[in-house]
């Protein structure tokens, strides 16, 4: 609508018992027997809005978003290719043939075989699980402690909020890839978890300051001050009234996140500082195919295709996810 | 504005400081003794020894080793030696050109292409052009930069034979891909940004006056709509590019450009400490510096900023 | 009222219909509005949030959002020829220079990144083709025409740098620059301090009888129309309930809802009488009650109320109500100043 708000008349819109002063008809004016009409087009929309249907309007405006339906599918495939690699492919990820190294896309091998003669299909469906772990590990545990520090410095303010503050400014200012790129070149065995734990060191306080500042758009809130009012404990106004109002951007985020982390993953295990060998990692797929890029292209396309289909799956989902959790985002 | 500048100067130094002193202490996070490691498979003399660590100021305590550090750079551009002995600035000063190259690439693209996107999709909303922009810059802004790298370089390099795929013997031609790979995220990012605020400024009360003013069209969507949905891109670009730095590691590493980013990561590996600190010190002050120009650029663009 | 009513009018409204196209429906913010303006006279729109009287200014400037917004039918007559007919760059030009408006909320209206003599000498530069130094000149006289003290010096500030009342001054000045016909005010003190808003008010009024413009004043204030206006219409949800001059109204309100409005303004002479609001709220726009758009609310509607829609229609000379009984409220008005 293109009607200006205009200062509400304040006058006209008050429920009270009027009685007009001179009334020609007999009819007595009293309220109760007024029906109220329902709120004009441009009006405000009323604050009775619960939480229930926050979630549920957000669900309903997922359904119709091609963006979630796409991805959500997506994600479904990639999610199950990591827990059961078996549902897709029956053939033993170890079991090679050096004689068949290199080969083209076949009938028999559906993505060729890699250096050492393995069926590639087999080793890039593999792939998954390692990526998926480290991207999940550290989105979970980045969630939880982003949600303490956040709560923390949001709920409490002062000297609390000052002390994580400048920690969280700290750790923010080093490009967390330099970061992860230096620390994990220190440690000699990587495997997911050291991946994940040092990801998780260098990467939180993006979330941490998201969730910081969702807690403090709520703490002033007037429900809060109520609680506050009536006597709550500190743990249940958190718990009751400001964890439930504050985690909506961070859980989109969060999903967004995983895809960050699968792809700051998969670089780095390609620039020769992530996971090592034996294991089936799409980094390392993509480190070995790239000193045959013009004779076997093929080893390359594959594991690209799927860190690629994998992030985007991720990131879309989570975007969409934000997007249906943020009442300001409603057109 | 004098004031304003004089402020922002005055926050620049210690902002300088404590992020290079980070940078500084990575070396220390660095495996074995630098001397040792210089020395290699050689035996070395105790006498030798304690020679290199006060050449290196190894013996000071952190923060003096920090400090002689920083004052050699602002005054000598001396940022220390590799473990052969060759200065740094010598490496940066025959590197740093090719980054630079990259980087100007990437941000014409950024710039040029990001701005023109937005504009496009902000004034036909919902026609097909922003259809189009809006789902080109969901599939940008989703992709990795290594994906998007190594999907140029199989298409465009290896399947069409447009591009070189790797090293920079064709000058401009070399950077074009690897220019695009670095720039997709954030060329999406500043597309959605400027249809954004375009969208929002045309609904604005001012461009409302604009036209009750009885302006053209087009005087109304170029002087006062889209004059002030630019000021926040140019932040963002100007902010970009100096985070476009990082993403110079991973594109040189993919596309074999010797800059400064693929000598990053070749340090790491070689676990050559100083060239790590001495390059990531200078990507740094770059970093700082360019966001200080931003911000005084933004307050010369939007006055709400110049007078608070 | 001046005699002026004989002449031609400025502008002349006629049944004009404006509807929004929303996903939830077809709202009809405006329906069948008819209202005259003549040179130096005032005319004000009185209504409620949502009653359509924004749209009309709109409508007539030429300004309202296309899509969603709609103009089904009606004239917009400007000196006897139809703006709703005119091409667009003719109408684009009568813009600024013959009918011009000015807004509610200033701050937000100028461009908050351009300096406001720029923002004034604009009007000269693209109208009139002056150049750049000569338009800053007469942006600075405009300036010091609405009162702004020290022009010349704060020609070059932004309109943050101002406080709300000068904002508004600056609108006003932008808005008379090329001494336009019509000036179309949409509720210009409401944004405002209330001894501002007598100030400006004041301004508006002075401005108007110099360059004897037509003003239009679109209010939901009826303080301010008292004071400043020859004529009223009162608005509800896109209708006119009642029109006239301005003495008719205060005197003889014939519409239930023009006297709800009136008996909602604290007075200061009855401290000990109630402050009367009307209950409930307006109908929305896209669902109409069948009858009288107001009878839901109104104390006194009876059943042909609720199915049969009063007209507009004449009840004494220059006085138009729509309500089937306005007859009976004036007479019983006039009982009540009886001497018991």
């Amino acid at each position: 609508m293109s009607e200006k708000t205009e200062l509400d008349d304040a006058a006209a819109r008050t429920d009270g018992t009027a009685t007009h002063p001179t009334a020609p008809a007999s009819s007595t004016g009293s309220a109760a027997a007024t029906p109220d009409a329902p709120d004009p087009a441009g009006g405000s929309g009323g604050g009775k809005e619960t939480e229930a249907s926050l979630w549920a309007d957000a669900w309903r405006s997922l359904r119709r978003n091609p963006w979630f339906l796409v991805s959500g599918a997506l994600l479904v495939v990639i999610v199950a290719m990591a827990i059961v690699p078996q549902l897709f492919t029956s053939v033993d990820p170890g079991s090679c043939d050096l004689s068949k190294s290199r080969q083209a896309p076949s009938a028999e091998h559906w993505f060729g075989t890699d250096i050492q003669g393995c069926d590639y299909y087999t080793r890039v469906i593999h792939g998954a699980r390692n990526s998926m772990i480290v991207g999940v590990v550290v989105s979970i545990g980045v969630f939880a402690f982003a949600v303490v520090v956040g709560l923390l410095a949001g709920y409490f303010g002062g000297w609390v909020d000052g002390l994580l503050s400048r920690i969280t400014d700290m750790i923010f200012a080093i490009p967390y890839m330099l970061g992860a790129l230096v620390f994990l070149n220190i440690i000699d065995t990587r495997g997911p978890i050291q991946v994940a734990l040092v990801l998780m060191l260098f990467t939180w306080p993006t979330s941490a300051r998201l969730m910081r500042g969702s807690v403090m758009s709520v703490v002033n809130s007037e429900y809060v001050m109520a609680a506050k009012a009536l006597g709550a404990g500190h743990l249940t106004i958190m718990r009751r009234h400001i964890l439930p109002n504050s985690l909506g951007p961070l859980i989109g985020y969060s999903t967004v996140f995983i895809g960050i982390i699968i792809g700051a993953e998969a670089t780095l295990t390609f620039l020769g500082v992530g996971l090592q060998l034996p294991a089936i990692s799409w980094g390392l797929q993509l480190t070995d195919a790239q000193s045959y890029v013009t004779s076997s292209p093929h080893l390359l396309l594959f594991p690209v295709i799927f860190v690629g289909v994998t992030v985007f799956a991720f990131m879309t989902l989570g975007d969409a996810v934000r997007d249906a959790l943020d009442p300001k985002s409603k057109r | 504005m004098t004031r304003y500048i004089i402020r922002r100067l005055l926050q620049f130094i210690p902002v300088v400081l404590v992020s290079t002193l980070i940078v500084y202490a990575l070396n220390f996070l660095m495996p074995g003794d630098p001397i040792r490691a210089l020395a290699g498979e050689r035996p070395m003399s105790e006498a030798a020894i304690a020679t290199m660590r006060e050449q290196y100021n190894l013996n000071d305590p952190f923060l003096v080793q920090y400090g002689k550090y920083i004052w050699g750079i602002i005054t000598a551009g001396d940022f220390g030696s590799t473990f052969s002995g060759r200065p740094l600035s010598d490496i940066i000063a025959q590197r740093l050109p090719t980054t630079l190259m990259l980087a100007a690439v990437t941000f014409a693209i950024q710039a040029v292409i990001g701005i023109i996107a937005g504009i496009l999709a902000g004034l036909y909303k919902d026609r097909f052009i922003d259809r189009l922009v809006q789902v080109t810059t969901v599939v940008m802004v989703a992709l990795p930069t290594l994906v998007i790298g190594f999907l140029l370089q199989l298409i465009f390099g290896l399947n069409l034979d447009w591009f070189p795929i790797a090293g920079t013997r064709d000058g401009l031609v070399s950077y074009i891909l690897p220019g695009i790979a670095l720039a997709a995220v954030s060329t999406g990012m500043a597309a959605r940004m400027v249809r954004g605020e375009l969208v929002d400024a045309l609904q604005s009360d001012y461009v409302r006056t604009a036209t009750a003013k009885g302006l053209s069209r087009r005087r109304v969507v170029l002087r006062h709509g889209l004059r002030n949905s630019l000021i926040p891109v140019v932040t963002f670009l100007g902010a970009d590019l100096a985070t476009l730095l990082g993403g110079t590691m991973v594109i040189e590493t993919v596309f074999n450009i010797p800059g400064l980013g693929a000598m990053i990561v070749d340090s790491i590996k070689g676990q050559e400490g100083t060239v790590v600190v001495g390059i990531v010190t200078l990507f740094l002050l770059f970093f700082v510096t360019v966001n200080l120009i931003v911000d005084l650029l933004y307050a010369l663009l939007d006055p709400r900023i110049r007078y608070e | 009222m001046t005699n002026s009513s004989t002449a031609e009018p400025l502008l002349e409204v006629r049944d004009l219909q404006v509807e929004f196209r929303t996903k939830a429906g077809t709202a009809q913010a405006v329906n069948g509005l008819n209202v005259t303006l003549h040179a130096g006279e005032t005319l004000a729109i009185l209504g409620e949030s949502g009653s359509g009287k924004s749209v009309t200014a709109q409508a007539i400037m030429g300004i309202l959002d296309m899509p969603p917004g709609h103009i089904a039918g009606g004239e917009i007559r400007y000196r006897g020829e139809d703006l709703l007919q005119m091409p667009d760059e003719r109408r684009r030009r009568l813009r600024g220079m013959n009918i011009s408006m000015i807004f509610q909320d200033a701050l937000s209206s100028l461009n908050p990144v351009l300096p406001v003599g720029w923002q004034i000498g604009e009007m000269f530069r693209v109208h009139r083709g002056v150049k750049r130094r000569e338009a800053r000149q007469k942006a600075v006289e405009m300036m010091e025409r609405v009162g702004i003290p020290a022009a010349e010096k704060r020609a070059g500030d932004f309109p943050h740098q101002f406080s709300g009342g000068m904002r508004q001054r600056i609108m006003i000045a932008m808005a008379i620059a090329l001494d336009p016909d019509v000036l179309i005010a949409d509720e210009p003190t409401t944004a405002l301090d209330v001894t501002v808003q007598a100030q400006v008010m004041r301004l508006l009024k002075q401005l108007q009888e110099e360059f004897n413009m037509g003003l239009i004043l679109i209010t939901h204030d009826l303080g301010v129309v008292a004071d400043v206006a020859d004529k009223i219409a009162v608005m509800y949800a896109g209708r006119v309930m009642e029109a006239s001059d301005v003495y008719s109204i205060y005197s003889s309100a014939a519409h239930p809802y023009t006297r709800g409005l009136l008996a909602s303004i604290p007075r200061v002479d009855g401290a000990d009488e109630r402050l009367d609001a009307i209950p409930g709220l307006p109908p929305a726009l896209t669902d109409m009650p069948p009858g009288c758009p107001f009878s839901p609310r109104c104390a006194f509607a009876t059943d042909r109320c609720r199915t049969e829609r009063p007209e507009l229609r004449e009840i004494a000379a220059g006085h138009t109500a729509a309500c089937h009984y306005a007859e009976d409220f004036i007479t019983a008005e006039e009982d009540q100043h009886e001497p018991a």
